[in-house]
């Protein structure tokens, strides 16, 4: 073989490494951590809605007795993914079997349960397709809506739930302060070793508008999230509720940050330590003359109704 | 192998490698918005 070709088929062999190299980089950079959140595949992944089918053998509702059970106009019931398994276990225990209906991975029109997430929930109650809707306080374009249809929002807390902060598995951060948090989402703090972490630049994440965690993320910052250029090629910081967290999601490899010190368990809800326990509310619409609703949220306040929310995994009021 | 082949493969392999980095980062962006979270910190190299 003489030199020349040794030469040209080392340079071929190189270029095609180097756009392998760029590829995989760009792949894993960029690629692979984007996915399509409005997806079917993302939807089934933002909770199994077919785990939590009430009388259906062998869901992860919580059983209990509540000495009730719902006739006649039957309140609809809508809510949060979070919340599905506390909601859904409230519709079994007060409600009568026939009036679930869930076919094709949805619950049918005359279902008396609906399933559409924290926006659809309170786009709901305000247009009258939902009754009662469990969720985390709303944001200003929701009583917006709800004000512009006339619609007066009752919010009635039934329990309490950590606003936690995420992070990959392998960031060696534990615990931050709520400043520092706050000062990572306003822009002051761009790279984590401003917070006592590795030389990294910090890349804030944000959800949808009006999603329950992105309005709790509003409500806790009180000012607008700055994103940090870099951050693409930096580690990420997002929010979440607790039990969706540990519970629903179930993802090894990320872990919720302590606050001030405190980790965001049920013993430091409780106890009232960790610095960002939000309300979770039964919303009603206030001229609801259905008393059947009034039935319902007597029980789920009731001690009957707290250990459901005690059992599903929350803390109760 | 002749100069022409060889300018041929290396201007394949420009070509290519140009075109798969654009199909990667038009998947990237086009999916971006609708990120989830808790997938897309799970997926990260630390």
């Amino acid at each position: 073989m003489n030199k020349k070709l040794v030469k040209q088929i080392s340079v071929l062999t190189l270029m095609a490494l180097t756009v392998a190299v760029v590829d995989t980089s760009v792949y894993f950079l960029f690629t692979n951590r984007s996915i399509n959140n409005l997806s079917q595949a993302m939807q089934a992944k933002s909770i199994e809605v077919g785990d939590y089918i009430p009388f259906q053998e062998g869901n992860k509702n919580v059983t209990s007795d509540s000495g009730i059970e719902l006739k006649g106009n039957l309140p609809v019931v809508d809510g949060a993914a979070a919340l599905l398994p506390v909601f859904s276990s409230f519709v079994q225990a007060c409600y009568p079997e026939n009036s679930v209906s869930f076919e094709n991975g949805d619950f049918t029109s005359d279902s008396a349960l609906q399933f559409h997430n924290t926006r659809g929930s309170y786009q709901g109650i305000v247009d009258k397709t939902a009754d009662i809707v469990f969720c985390a306080k709303p944001n200003q374009a929701q009583l917006d809506y709800a004000s512009s249809k006339g619609v007066e929002l009752e919010l009635t807390p039934i329990g309490h739930e950590a606003f936690v902060f995420l992070v990959n598995k392998g960031n060696p951060v534990d615990n931050l302060s709520c400043q520092q948090v706050k000062d990572i989402f306003n822009g002051k703090y761009t790279n984590w070793n401003q917070v006592g972490g590795p030389n990294r630049p910090t890349n804030p994440l944000q959800r949808n508008e009006g999603s329950g965690s992105q309005t709790a993320l509003e409500n806790f910052l009180g000012s607008e999230v700055k994103t940090n250029p870099l951050g693409f090629i930096g580690g990420s910081i997002g929010f979440s509720f607790r039990y969706y967290v540990e519970t629903v999601v179930d993802n090894g490899n990320v872990k919720m940050l302590s606050l001030d010190s405190y980790y965001p368990d049920r013993a430091n809800i409780r106890n009232g330590n960790y610095p960002i326990i939000n309300d979770i509310y039964a919303v009603t619409r206030k001229d609801e003359t259905n008393e059947n609703v009034d039935t319902f949220l007597s029980w789920i306040l009731s001690p009957s109704g707290q250990s459901v929310i005690e059992d599903v995994g929350y803390v109760g009021v | 192998m002749n100069d022409k082949v060889y300018n041929k493969l290396k201007f394949l392999i420009i070509f290519l490698g140009i075109i798969s980095v654009i199909i990667l980062l038009v998947i990237a962006i086009v999916c971006f918005k609708d990120v989830s979270i808790i997938e897309y910190i799970s997926k990260e190299l630390w």
